[in-house]
């Protein structure tokens, strides 16, 4: 009996998803190599007298396929460039990447991310392939009401880090 | 005990990425048809947008009657290959191999009588 108790602990302790902390961050923080992953975009809202109304997340190379989970109460665009040259993918041609998401709430009064709220933002990709090691940066810049925008785009120790995400080397 | 699994279970669903395979609107020719040996093409059309894909026929001995690995055409829903001239009676497979949007690769092969 105290095995299960034990088990069941370390699997509830497992599913509580990481805590929001005070930066703008994609989640989880290392992910596999040409793996198919769910990304999530947290964004904290960091004033105590206005709401996060806009998230703007530009990616970095690599990402091809992408698409976002609806979020309530928020507008979705997803930006895509024309590659000059088509990358070869495994024999097949890719000739666009994603190079943006943007979220804009829909009535900001209603629908912003309040003081003490936090708001994760889902979309689903192929992680780039790119060699184990690399950090992928995702330059971020978070928009509150009445016009205050801070860019995460920083490096690691600033006081605003664009959120990075480390790539694994996918298992043999 | 059956409560751990359980909990395992949803968490690995819930853990998965999206994924939308398109699926085919038509074979040319179709799958077990019978069809003329003056045919220039074969070629496969999806549902939806696809990002790339790559189409080969052969014959049941396995030799390649198609030329190059296929063209994608009609807005990227079609994936179309021409066939060698003078091909004999008979058997052919032909199998596409498709890279989906959401970037899976799919391949099929259905096959298809020259008479």
């Amino acid at each position: 009996m105290k095995k299960t108790i034990a088990a069941l602990t370390a699997t509830v302790a497992l599913a509580v998803p990481a805590a929001a902390s005070a930066h703008v961050t994609v989640q989880p923080r290392t992910v596999t190599a040409g793996s198919f992953s769910k990304l999530d975009v947290r964004v904290p809202n960091e004033r105590d007298n206005k709401g996060t109304i806009k998230v703007d997340v530009r990616l970095p190379d690599g990402f091809y396929f992408l698409s976002y989970q609806k979020v309530p109460g928020w507008k979705t665009r997803v930006y895509k460039q024309k590659l000059d040259t088509p990358v070869d993918l495994g024999g097949f041609s890719v000739d666009e990447r994603f190079t943006r998401v943007v979220w804009t709430a829909k009535k900001p009064k209603r629908d912003r991310i309040a003081p003490g709220q936090f708001q994760d933002f889902p979309l689903s990709v192929r992680v780039p392939s790119v060699t184990a090691g690399t950090e992928l940066v995702f330059r971020a810049f978070q928009t509150y009401q009445r016009g205050e925008r801070v860019a995460w785009t920083g490096a690691p120790d600033s006081d605003s880090p664009a959120p990075r995400v480390l790539v694994t080397a996918p298992t043999p | 005990m059956r409560t751990i699994v359980l909990a395992v279970a949803v968490a690995l669903v819930a853990s998965a990425p999206a994924a939308a395979h398109v699926g085919v609107k038509s074979y040319s020719p179709k799958p077990g048809s019978t069809v003329s040996r003056s045919i220039e093409r074969v070629k496969v059309t999806f549902k939806a947008k696809i990002t790339d894909a790559k189409l080969t026929v052969k014959t049941s001995s396995g030799t390649t009657v198609s030329i190059g690995d296929g063209s994608v055409v009609n807005r990227k829903k079609t994936v179309r290959v021409r066939l060698k001239s003078g091909l004999a009676k008979g058997r052919y497979k032909a199998t596409y191999s498709v890279l989906n949007t959401d970037g899976h690769v799919i391949s099929k092969s259905w096959n298809f009588n020259l008479n």
